[in-house]
């Protein structure tokens, strides 16, 4: 009895040490409120311990285990807020019935705008730093990890919403452009304070909300307290096994508030090109913009050593030993003034290694050539930008930009061709100046006026020498000749100056006009020498001028029609153009309208069309005009045609999709036509020794090509199956060896490809495609080629990725025993300290395929090449964070 | 003249009881595009509507574009944002029947549809002792797990509603922010106008579209969204760098009550 009742008690002050408070909340007219907020506080303090609301009935019951004094508050945005005083003690309940007077609760237009983790502006977001950092992050990679709406890849490519973002800026500073990785990867996520997304990015920030834009950036701001800090990364690598191969690299960064520096070097002989990182701090990406019609010529080499690498990847042919290094730098002279530099310096050794056999097939007779060739050359270039900004006011932006590039070239080569061995030996220097100016009014709100200027200076000598004499047809010879000399060399020279005007219309309609002027002067001359005799013949010589003066007016509206949107351009011209050769001048001044007009046509959800059709007039370019032969490769002469009229074309393209990526089945399919009324053909005397070409002037070229990709989702299957097609045709005439002859091409290629989308750790791309191309003359060419792949990839771990390319290339055309080559390729990656240390293994050519075989065909022969192949090679790399 | 006065103090009052407060938020699920939107939440005495200021009816668009980079490697960006009809997403919270009834499509191989759910879904929220003034009012801390998320919201008891963002509400003030630990979801108040006049013709309970168990829903929902990502990856191109990922729920409800059982 005694335990029972012990029991009982316990129990029950257990329930007893919650306190329950409950009763009802009514009006002035005793009726029930419902939905009543009911709060408890301890007395004078702000936070709220408990809570419920009313029932239907007015009635609460609230349940709390504190004790001591408390306030109860009653409140209800129709009612007076009314609070009681409470004094709770354990276990006792509580009933309070209150009665609220009807009280207007109003709140006019209240703005919130405190400082919030985000912020989102019109275009913009703006994340507080502190607000993401979860208080492991290393580098702003990790930083930018966290903050939604970015995505940070294997690779440190950074995406926004999906899109690879245009450049990371520091304080509105664009150091790296593409290679923003560098920064992303090594500065510390402490020094950030902000992080913008700016969507819809124009590069210059006048013609924001004017044109159209996709593109996305971010730019950091920096806590104020870390603007001496210096970072920067190692990557070293280096090669297991008997062969010294390597892969370097090193970078720095530091930020000042005036300053902004970055050095980036990498030394490597597993054939990676260092121009690469060049090309990406360089590349702006104006492709799509509004702006400038400036050209971006630079003078072209007559002499090209290396005329095709086979497509295996350009690494696996290129013996090289590379030596880079590379600084760039952002320094504010003023608020409004900024300078920008980039230097950049290469030092590259390159061997390259070719067996051809060259079959011909002639109207005048077949016969075979053999070569056996074997390059070394040593490059050295230079390149410097600067760029001087000045932010005249809120409206209007002065760009001066100047570059200047040079590369020394030295070329040797030991040639077996048929049976004469002989070493060539080739110098080139060329060298570009190429300065900018840009003006840029914002006028209107949606309204932008651009100005550009711009003057190109390009130079590009080459010394050829050959120590034999291989042209005994071509020229009398009486043994006294023992080499050829060839000294070439084009300038170029181009300046000019455009306006354009761009406006939005208020129902988003663009219209933009461009009016503008440019004057090129290219001048060629080349002296072909024969050694020994000391000789130059005739025809073989150019000293040409070429002047093209060109005045244009280029209107082009944009408008939306429902589901359709259509865009007009009509591009007016009229050049002057002058060819001064030694024998005659010539003169043409020719008036160009050349329209297009492109339709995009949605027509429901799965069926989009987009199509357009243009007509162009246009001059011959440059190089086509030079009037004596010049020497290309050691046995192939080519010279251009002394005839400056203009040539003229017409282009329809049409492209459907139906459905969309989303939908089960999805396919794309193009069709495009060109039609060329006038074109330059070739014209060539082709014999065992040598190769003479020449351009002649012929009517109509036809082409046409259909190209569809078909996708179905298997859904039992996890993966997508892709169905390719495509063909092509091409109807033209050219001469050879005398004959003028119609020539037909096609390609015909097909092929699928199986994608796995496993959830699990482990996913494959299998695919096939097959290439058969036909040239048709008189008589008829075929060629087959084939290539299979086979992509792995398994992660096992968060840390551990390892992947395995493999790929076979055949050729039907090959003899049975050298027709397909396999390769395969590993990469693992194991991550030791994330982000600050990791280690990989990299194993390139891992079935040591030493050579490579392939066949090209046209309409005068089948070309078979031997390419000598970097052989296996493992690689051990790190990446070590500073 | 006692009649007259009467008689403007129940109009006052109604209109009291109603109001309008603008939340923006910002939700992105593993990368894709970041969805910010502006949200009205009309409320009256009883009941809440939550919905998108839409100015149109948003197509689901399909971005790509290819850049080669210095490598000479393809890259294929594509982007997706799914779209939605003139309306939107709804979520209409009635405090009588304690459900919230919510208004969401479903995206099936290129066909957007609308469907009507009730969630019957309660938000237990666990108050802290932490406070931070927003925009002069001072909030405090709750702090609560919801379908996979950890969330914080800020309510004041300065404002006393109950109603939130989204499926959000019971906290004995207003939310006027709230946000996962993730980053990925996050809401907050822009501007807030009690009484808002306009607002009892809003809060209306949807109706027109399919009704569904909410159940149901979710696992329409679930099955057609995977099939989209799988084809999707899938149907990356050749040389695109095939990374095994695992395919996450994605958006604002990452787990359900039922999925235990």
């Amino acid at each position: 009895m005694i335990i029972n009742c012990l029991v009982l008690s316990l129990s029950g002050n257990f329930a007893y040490s919650q306190s329950l408070v409950s009763g009802t909340v009514s009006d002035t007219l005793q009726k029930p409120i419902p939905y009543v907020n009911v709060f408890l506080k301890a007395q004078n303090e702000d936070g709220i311990i408990a809570f419920t609301t009313t029932q239907e009935n007015g009635s609460y019951e609230l349940i709390t285990d504190k004790v001591g004094n408390f306030e109860l508050t009653f409140s209800s945005i129709s009612f007076q807020k009314k609070t009681e005083v409470l004094s709770l003690e354990k276990g006792k309940n509580y009933n309070l019935n209150v009665v609220l007077k009807e009280e207007t609760f109003s709140l006019d237009e209240v703005i919130i705008n405190s400082e919030k983790a985000i912020t989102i502006k019109k275009d913009t977001i703006i994340f507080k730093a502190d607000a993401f950092k979860k208080g492991n992050e290393e580098s702003v990679e990790d930083l930018l990890k966290n903050i939604p709406g970015i995505t940070v890849e294997n690779d440190g490519k950074i995406k926004v919403g999906g899109k690879e973002i245009e450049k990371v800026m520091i304080e509105g500073d664009d150091l790296f452009e593409k290679g923003y990785k560098t920064l992303t990867k090594n500065l510390d996520a402490s020094v950030i304070n902000k992080v913008e997304v700016y969507e819809k990015y124009s590069n210059n920030r006048l013609l924001k909300g004017i044109e159209d834009s996709d593109r996305v950036a971010l730019n950091l701001t920096l806590k104020n307290d870390v603007k001496n800090k210096l970072f920067g990364s190692l990557k070293p690598g280096y090669g297991l096994g008997f062969e010294n191969r390597y892969d370097a690299s090193a970078n720095i960064i530091s930020f000042r508030k005036k300053d902004k520096f970055y050095g980036f070097t990498n030394f490597n002989n597993v054939g990676l090109e260092t121009t690469a990182a060049l090309s990406e701090m360089m590349d702006s990406g104006e492709g799509n913009e509004l702006g400038s019609t400036a050209k971006t010529q630079t003078a072209a080499s007559f002499i090209n050593l290396i005329n095709h690498k086979p497509d295996v990847g350009e690494e696996r042919t290129n013996f090289n030993n590379a030596e880079m290094a590379s600084l760039s730098d952002i320094y504010t002279i003023s608020p409004k003034l900024k300078l920008k530099t980039i230097g950049f310096l290469n030092w590259d050794e390159n061997d390259f290694f070719r067996k051809s056999t060259d079959t011909y097939f002639l109207p005048t007779g077949d016969f075979t050539t053999t070569e056996d060739y074997r390059l070394y050359g040593k490059t050295f270039s230079g390149f410097a930008n600067t760029q001087l900004t000045y932010d005249k006011s809120k409206t209007e932006i002065i760009e001066y930009s100047g570059k200047y590039s040079g590369n020394r070239t030295r070329t040797n080569t030991s040639l077996q061709f048929n049976s004469d061995l002989s070493n060539e030996n080739l110098n080139e220097d060329p060298f570009t100046i190429d300065q900018r100016f840009k003006y840029i009014n914002k006028l209107k709100a949606n309204q932008a006026l651009l100005i550009n200027g711009y003057y190109v200076h390009s130079d590009n000598p080459q010394n050829y020498g050959n120590n034999r004499f291989l042209f005994e047809d071509l020229f009398q010879n009486d043994n006294q000749i023992i080499g050829v000399f060839q000294e070439s060399r084009q300038a170029l020279n181009t300046a000019g100056f455009d306006a354009g005007l761009f406006t939005r219309r208020t129902n988003n309609d663009l219209w933009e006009a461009k009016v503008g002027l440019d004057y090129t002067y290219n001048d060629y001359n080349s002296v072909f020498k024969l050694d020994g005799i000391d000789k130059k013949p005739e025809e073989f010589q150019n000293n040409s001028k070429y002047k093209e003066f060109n005045i244009f007016f280029e209107p082009s509206y944009r408008l939306k029609l429902g589901s359709v949107a259509l865009t007009g351009n009509v591009h007016f011209a009229k050049h002057f153009n002058h060819l001064e050769a030694e024998d005659q001048n010539l003169d043409s001044s020719p008036f160009f309208i050349n329209p297009k007009i492109t339709v995009d046509w949605e027509l429901n959800k799965t069926n989009r069309i987009l199509s357009f059709f243009k007509y162009e007039s246009k001059n011959p370019s440059l190089r086509s005009v030079q009037n004596g032969y010049v020497l290309i490769q050691y046995n192939r002469f080519s010279k251009g045609l002394e005839n400056i009229e203009p040539l003229r074309s017409s282009t329809f393209y049409l492209n459907y999709t139906l459905g969309t990526i989303l939908s089960v089945f999805y396919a794309n399919t193009s069709f495009i036509y060109v039609k060329n009324y006038d074109y330059l053909g070739s014209k060539s005397v082709i014999t065992p020794d040598y190769t003479l070409n020449e351009l002649i002037r012929l009517k109509d070229k036809d082409f046409i090509s259909f190209q569809t990709d078909s996708n179905i989702y298997l859904q039992w299957l996890a993966s997508n199956i892709k169905l390719k097609l495509g063909y092509n045709k091409q109807n033209f005439q050219n001469s050879v060896n005398g004959n003028l002859r119609k020539v037909s091409s096609s390609t015909f290629n097909y092929g699928g490809e199986l994608r796995s989308a496993f959830i699990g750790p482990l996913n494959f791309h299998i695919g096939t495609e097959w290439f058969n191309s036909e040239y048709k003359t008189t008589i008829k060419q075929k060629n087959i080629t084939n290539r299979t792949f086979l992509d792995i990839v398994y992660q096992p771990l968060e840390k551990l990725n390892l992947s395995l390319n493999s790929s076979r290339n055949y050729f039907s055309n090959l003899d049975k025993d050298n027709n397909t080559y396999y390769f395969m390729d590993f990469e693992g990656k194991y991550q030791i300290i994330k982000n600050r240390l990791s280690l990989s293994l990299v194993g390139k050519n891992l079935l040591n395929t030493k050579t490579f075989r392939n066949i090209n065909i046209d309409d005068t022969g089948i070309f078979k090449s031997e390419y000598q192949l970097l052989p296996r090679f493992l690689l051990l790399k790190a990446n070590i964070r500073l | 003249m006692k009649y007259f006065l009467l008689f403007f103090l129940i109009v006052s009052v109604s209109y009291a009881q109603t109001g309008k407060i603008v939340y923006s938020s910002v939700l992105n699920f593993g990368g894709g595009q970041v969805n910010k939107t502006k949200n009205n939440l009309f409320f009256t005495k009883d009941a809440s509507i939550y919905q998108p200021q839409l100015k149109r009816n948003n197509k689901t668009e399909k971005d790509q574009n290819t850049k080669e980079d210095a490598g000479n490697n393809r890259n294929v960006e594509i982007n997706i944002k799914v779209g939605t009809d003139e309306i939107g997403n709804l979520y209409y919270n009635n405090l009588h029947s304690r459900t919230i009834t919510c208004r969401e499509p479903i995206y099936n191989n290129s066909v957007l549809k609308y469907y009507l759910y009730d969630d019957n879904a309660s938000i237990k929220w666990v108050l802290l002792d932490e406070f931070k003034g927003i925009s002069g009012y001072n909030c405090q801390k709750a702090t609560t797990t919801f379908r996979g998320r950890n969330y914080e919201a800020w309510f004041t008891s300065e404002i006393p509603l109950s109603f939130g963002p989204w499926k959000f509400s019971g906290l004995p003030g207003l939310i006027l922010e709230v946000y996962d630990l993730t980053g990925e979801v996050y809401f907050s108040s822009e501007h807030i106008q009690i009484p808002f006049k306009n607002a009892e013709s809003k809060v209306q309970k949807p109706s027109v579209d399919t009704i569904l168990e909410h159940r149901e829903f979710i696992e329409k929902s679930n099955k057609a969204s995977s099939t989209v990502i799988q084809a999707m990856r899938a149907r990356l191109p050749k040389g695109a760098k095939l990374v095994s990922s695992e395919i996450k729920r994605n958006g604002i409800e990452l787990e359900y009550e039922w999925d235990t059982e």
